[in-house]
Parts: C-alpha cells; sequence; structure tokens
C-alpha cells in the first residue's frame, strides 16, 4: 500500500510539473488567439470596435514602464485587443533573443528591427511589407529610406530618431573663463586642457560601445564628403582606412593629451553620467536619452547638447539615427490587430503617448516633438538637417561584428596597445575575414 | 528473478530523466558536432556543409588564443587560491564558538545570489575613478592613490579573479567542513596522547583524510574555472580591450553575435574535448593521491 501510495504520489506531482511548463509555454509566443475565434474578412483599421477580440504578442526593446503610456491609450481606444508584452533590453540581448524566436518560427506578431537586424530581417523576409499602409504617411523619407529593402518592401515603422553630440556643463565652463563652447577642433582640445589645469574631469565619452566622438567625426570627415562612402566600401572599392584614420587620429590625440583617459576603460555609461549629474565633468558625450536622466539628477544643472566640430571653425555633426522600428511579423496570425496597432502608434495620440513613455524624439510628418529645451539646437541643426550619422546603420553585412571588434580595438588604442592606423587595419581585416567564410 | 524484476524497476525509473537529460544535453551536443561542420549563420534557415574548414580557422584566430590564456589563468588562479584558503576557513568554522553558525552563513552567502548580480555590484565597488566604493576607502583608511581596478589590463585581470574567489570561497569551505566531521575524533585523540601539537595534527590527519574532499572541491574548480562567463563578462565584459575575454564569452560573440554557429560550435566541441581531458587527468591523478593515503 505504502509502495503504491509513493508511487501515485511521484507520478502525480511529475504530471503537474509537465501540465505548469506547457501551460507557461501556452502563454508566450504568438499563440495567443484560439483556432474558433473569427476575424470578419477586410476589416478597416479605424473603428476598433469591429474588430475581433485577439491578443497579440509584442517583444518591446523598450520596458513595460516606457511603454506604458501607449499601451494604456491603445487598450482604451481597442479594448478587445490584448497586447502579450514581453521584453529584452537592448542592445544585444534583444538581438540574440530575436534571432532566436526568429530561428524557431516563434517570433511575437510584433517586434522591434534594430539597427543590427535590419539587414538580416529584410534578406530573409521575416517582417511584412507595409509600404502601402495608410500610417505610412507619417513617415519622413529618412525613416522610409532606411527601412526599405532592396526589393522596395517598407519593413519597419520608425517614428523617432536619437541624436548624440557633448552636453557641456555651463557652469563649469564660465568656472574656467569659456564664455562660448568651443566651435572648433582646436579649440575644443585647448578648453579640455584647461579644465584638466584646473583640476576638472574635461571630458567621459563611453567606451563600451563605439564612441560617439568617434563616429561623429567619422560623419564629419568622411560621410559629409562623400555620401556613399559605405556603399563604397561594402563593395569593395573602399577601406575602412581610407575613411576612418583621421577621426581614430583625432581620437587618438585626446587619449595622448589625457583628455580621454584610462579610467573610461572601466566605466559604464551610468556610472559617466552620475559624475556628470554630480557636476564634476565639464563635457560629457552621449545621447538624447540621457537628458532628462540628468534633468532629473540635478534639476539646477545648466547643460545643452552641442555637436562634434572640425578643424574649420562652424563645420560640425553630430552622431545619430533614425530609431529602431515597429515591425509586423510575416508569418503573424493577427494581422488586422497588428496594423490596429500600429495605425494607432501614428496618430498624433499615439505619437504623444510613446514620446511621454520612451523620451525618444518623435520625428513624423506633422507632429511637432516636445525637445527637451537642452536638446532644441541638436534637433534643428542635426536631426532635422540630416547631419547626423552611424556606422551600423549603413553597413550591408557583419554590422554586429566588425561593431563588437571595433569597440575592442578602440579599447585597445586608449591604452596604448595599438596605433589609429592599425584599428583602421583591423576593421578590414575583420570584414574581410567575415566575408571569406 | 526477483532481483531482474528490481533492477528493470529501476531502469524505468531513470527513464524520464534520461529523456530529458537525451533532450537537452545530449542532442544539443551531437547538433553542435554537426553544426560545427556547416556556415550556419543563426538567421537564414539555408546553410551549407564545409567540413573541417571551420576548426581550422580556430587557430588562426586572435581573440581566441587571448581567451584561451586569460580562461587558463583564471581557471588555475582561482583554483589554487580558493584551495588555499578555504581549507583553513573550514578548520576555522570547525571550532566551536559563540558565532559559529552566524559566520558559517555569512560566508556561505555570496554563492547563493547569480554570478552575475554579485559583479554588477562589485563593478560599481571597483569603479576606477576617485569616488569609486574601495578607491574611497583606500584613500581615506590608508591614503593610497586612485587605483585603475576594471581599467588597466593587469588589475582587471587581479580584479576578476579577486570577485571569483570572494563568491567561491564560500562554498568549498563548507564542503571542506562536510567533510571534517566524517574524521574520526579517535585520531585527533591518539596524536593528542601521544603529544602531537595542533599543527601537527593538521598536517598529518586532518590533510590527508581531507583527500576525497580536494578530489572534488578542485575538479569542480577547476571545470568551473574553464567555464566561467558571467563574472568576467558582468565585471569588465572582456575589456579593457580583449584582456579578460574568456573561452565562452568568445564563443558566444563569435556565435550569437556575429553569427558565426558553424565556427563557434567548431570552438565549443574543441572546448570540451578539452575540459573532458583535463578534468579525467586531474581526476585520476586525485584518486590515485586519495589511494595512497587512505
Amino acid at each position: 500500500m505504502k509502495k503504491i501510495m509513493s508511487m501515485l504520489i511521484i507520478v502525480l506531482s511529475m504530471v503537474m510539473l509537465v501540465a505548469a511548463c506547457s501551460s507557461n509555454s501556452g502563454n508566450n509566443g504568438n499563440n495567443g488567439s484560439s483556432p474558433a475565434e473569427t476575424k470578419k474578412p477586410g476589416e478597416s483599421e479605424e473603428g476598433g470596435v469591429e474588430l475581433a477580440p485577439t491578443t497579440i504578442s509584442f517583444l518591446s526593446w523598450n520596458s513595460e514602464q516606457q511603454m506604458k503610456p501607449v499601451l494604456d491609450g491603445f487598450k482604451a481606444q481597442y479594448p478587445q485587443i490584448k497586447i502579450d508584452f514581453q521584453h529584452s533590453p537592448p542592445v544585444q540581448e534583444y538581438n540574440s533573443k530575436l534571432q532566436t524566436m526568429l530561428l524557431t518560427d516563434s517570433a511575437t506578431d510584433v517586434f522591434i528591427v534594430s539597427s543590427e537586424m535590419r539587414r538580416q530581417i529584410m534578406n530573409e523576409g521575416y517582417a511584412m511589407d507595409l509600404k502601402d499602409q495608410p500610417f505610412t504617411k507619417v513617415l519622413p523619407p529618412p525613416a522610409l529610406k532606411i527601412n526599405t529593402d532592396l526589393d522596395g518592401n517598407l519593413i519597419a515603422f520608425s517614428q523617432s530618431s536619437w541624436i548624440a553630440g557633448v552636453y557641456y556643463n555651463k557652469a563649469l565652463f564660465k568656472q574656467v573663463g569659456i564664455e562660448e563652447y568651443p566651435d572648433s577642433w582646436e579649440k575644443f582640445v585647448s578648453a579640455a586642457l584647461k579644465f584638466k589645469e584646473a583640476g576638472i574631469t574635461p571630458f567621459y565619452v563611453n567606451v563600451q560601445d563605439l564612441p560617439s566622438v568617434l563616429t561623429g567625426l567619422v560623419g564629419l570627415e568622411t560621410i559629409q564628403q562623400d555620401s556613399d562612402y559605405d556603399k563604397k566600401l561594402f563593395a569593395g572599392e573602399k577601406r575602412f582606412a581610407d575613411g576612418w584614420v583621421k577621426p581614430l587620429q583625432k581620437v587618438n590625440e585626446l587619449v595622448e593629451k589625457g583628455i580621454i583617459t584610462k579610467d573610461t576603460l572601466g566605466l559604464q555609461e551610468d556610472q559617466m553620467a552620475a559624475e556628470f549629474i554630480a557636476g564634476s565633468v565639464a563635457m560629457f558625450a552621449s545621447g538624447s536619452w540621457q537628458a532628462s536622466a540628468i534633468e532629473a539628477g540635478n534639476p539646477e544643472l545648466e547643460f545643452e547638447m552641442k555637436p562634434y566640430y572640425g578643424d574649420e571653425p562652424g563645420s560640425y555633426y553630430y552622431a545619430g539615427n533614425i530609431n529602431t522600428g515597429f515591425a509586423i511579423n510575416a508569418k503573424t496570425k493577427n494581422k488586422e490587430a497588428a496594423l490596429a496597432f500600429f495605425n494607432y502608434l501614428s496618430t498624433s495620440e499615439g505619437l504623444q503617448k510613446f514620446e511621454e513613455g520612451t523620451k525618444t524624439i518623435v520625428t513624423a510628418e506633422g507632429y511637432k516633438p516636445d525637445v527637451h529645451p537642452a536638446l532644441a539646437e541638436a534637433y534643428e541643426k542635426g536631426l532635422i538637417a540630416g547631419k547626423i550619422y552611424l556606422p551600423m546603420a549603413y553597413w550591408q553585412r557583419h554590422a554586429e561584428a566588425i561593431r563588437a571588434h571595433t569597440v575592442a580595438s578602440v579599447q585597445n588604442m586608449i591604452f596604448g596597445k595599438l596605433t589609429p592606423e592599425q584599428v583602421a587595419e583591423e576593421m578590414d581585416a575583420k570584414l574581410a575575414e567575415l566575408d571569406k567564410k | 528473478m526477483k532481483k531482474r524484476m528490481q533492477s528493470l524497476q529501476y531502469q524505468w525509473f531513470l527513464l524520464p530523466i534520461l529523456t530529458v537529460y537525451s533532450i537537452f544535453t545530449v542532442y544539443p551536443l551531437l547538433k553542435s558536432f554537426v553544426l560545427s561542420m556547416t556556415d550556419f549563420n543563426g538567421i537564414s534557415k539555408q546553410y551549407n556543409f564545409v567540413g573541417l574548414a571551420n576548426y581550422g580557422r580556430l587557430f588562426r584566430d586572435q581573440t581566441i588564443i587571448s581567451g584561451v590564456s586569460f580562461t587558463l589563468s583564471y581557471a588555475i588562479a582561482t583554483t589554487l587560491i580558493i584551495t588555499l584558503l578555504a581549507i583553513p576557513l573550514a578548520l576555522i568554522l570547525d571550532n566551536k564558538f559563540f558565532t559559529r553558525n552566524l559566520h558559517r552563513a555569512i560566508f556561505f552567502f555570496p554563492s547563493i545570489p547569480s554570478g552575475l548580480l554579485l559583479a554588477y555590484v562589485w563593478g560599481f565597488i571597483l569603479s576606477p575613478i576617485s569616488s569609486g566604493v574601495l578607491n574611497k576607502i583606500l584613500k581615506s583608511t590608508f591614503g593610497l592613490s586612485t587605483q585603475p581596478w576594471l581599467s588597466d589590463p593587469m588589475l582587471a585581470k587581479i580584479s576578476v579573479i579577486m570577485v571569483a574567489v570572494w563568491a567561491a570561497v564560500g562554498w568549498h569551505a563548507i564542503l571542506y567542513l562536510a567533510f571534517l566531521q566524517g574524521i574520526s575524533k579517535d585520531y585527533y585523540e591518539a596524536a593528542a596522547i601521544d603529544g602531537a601539537t595542533r599543527l601537527k595534527q593538521i598536517r598529518h590527519i586532518t590533510l590527508p583524510l581531507l583527500a576525497p574532499a580536494m578530489t572534488v572541491s578542485v575538479m569542480l574548480l577547476l571545470t568551473g574555472g574553464l567555464k566561467v562567463f558571467e563574472i568576467p563578462f558582468a565585471l569588465t565584459k572582456g575589456g579593457p580591450g580583449f584582456e579578460t575575454y574568456t573561452i565562452t564569452q568568445v564563443i558566444v560573440m563569435r556565435g550569437v553575435n556575429e553569427g558565426q554557429y558553424g565556427l563557434a560550435s567548431a570552438m565549443a566541441i574543441v572546448f570540451f574535448l578539452i575540459v573532458l581531458a583535463l578534468t579525467y587527468f586531474q581526476v585520476t591523478v586525485m584518486q590515485k593521491r586519495e589511494e595512497r593515503i587512505q
């Protein structure tokens, strides 16, 4: 009797375990709608009441807290559509998760297309074509261009952009007697040296990713002269050495003069932001995503974002790009509901709620974003004028691989192991290695 | 007849766990071996068979070589230091004193949270600027200048090893402590009667009888050290440059981030064989030592 009872208990617990696991997996993924539900054909995207109740799954790049305003607003308009919200933090974790999902045919109905994954998603046809949808009318030409593949399909809806430059602490500048922000490279370097003499940390830039000072300078020195540089690079007509050596040499100049210190090798961006907020750093190269955090951390700090200036006084560039875009899984079973979600995103309410939650700069036709005062100049002179550059957005192959390797090579340059020319050589060698396989 | 029935019963009972093990361990291993001979890129469903080309590329890759060298020094250093610290710690915790249980819990605690979490916290403590926690303490107590813990190549390696030792010493001390309970008190009494000092007792009774514990502990430390990923990754992400890259990180980078699944699988298979060989060698040597002592 005892033996039978214990056997029964063991079997029961195993069955419960299996049942618990399977019900878990049933909630994830995109099999939210039961086959019994019917969708009326030819449903229009307006008039939310006509859509049948369903659930769409969404893998988000932003956290649930950041997307809350959008999700709440959408629920109010389309109460019968539930969103199964999933999240993976950018960049590498998100890319890995999405890659695994796409490969195993278990991707969500809606997902975010990152700069690194864009090419692959286009090549493999994982995203639905959106070009004939009504909501695309709010996308400005750069957003359309970057998300259109070689066959003319629009694979993602990007309603925002980001921009990166140099945040400068106005009070510290006054303290060392600099009235105007330096508008040339030479003046920038001498200002930094002045701060160094005064014992103030002159400049922080995040080197755990491609430093924005480097990419901004590449935009200034190379892309401004030849907007087809990256196309030629990947067609084999040009090399990284042709366009990247001069910017690398400029960054190396900052390293040699002690303006970029070896400390930066061990610091994360958040730690640098904390130092800037505390008022101990004169200039902090970072992006639009930090503006509200800096203000929240120290409301009395007077700061503004300035571009990277070149040798010629007044010549400038920013780092930046059209933001990640929303895409619909080509294999989705909830097409109408997903399109309704995108439609909502394109309304002025949707755009405003997205801006409110994620604090990114919304760049959409007919919409005036509520830009943080510190970013006002960057918005006009950078985003609107189109003087922004992000290499990975234009690299046609192996974007993530080259990026990751270059990050390590630049770090090697900072602690003196490589010369700028060698870093460019390594970039060329990496591309050749990846193309050969 | 009854014996056969019984052993059949046991086999049936083991079937579910054997199935789980095969699905989650054996099958992926075999699949990795197959993939190591292809050019699978992680995104496209089409891929081609390339034979042993990936294996050839392994030995020409710079990052792999630097990854192997750091992983080896990490594994050996952590094994040595943890063993040298855990045994005395176990001996101390074996004594009777008032807060004995509290101290045991405190030392065991670091092995409970995930390595990733611990490393993130240590990343803040070891911040290389003057406002970093450790630097502040060192400055106020000893007047030391700011140390670039995570930005200098050598210091970064030392920091990673330091954090790993801190995280694992307690666990291994408890392991040794458990084995210590199994040593009969008669030996100590006999030695005390013969006039042996405490130190002599430790050297001639405790340490030899801890040989089985050492075999287990060293094997776990060596394999764990070779397979390490979280602590170096969370502390330095492999930086500065490629200095603290580990073998597992290179495999993840090449495979998942760069989409070179074929090459990464080849790396993983070679790594598996190396760890297998090392472990077999180490366990055989230490078991022989155990037998000699017993």
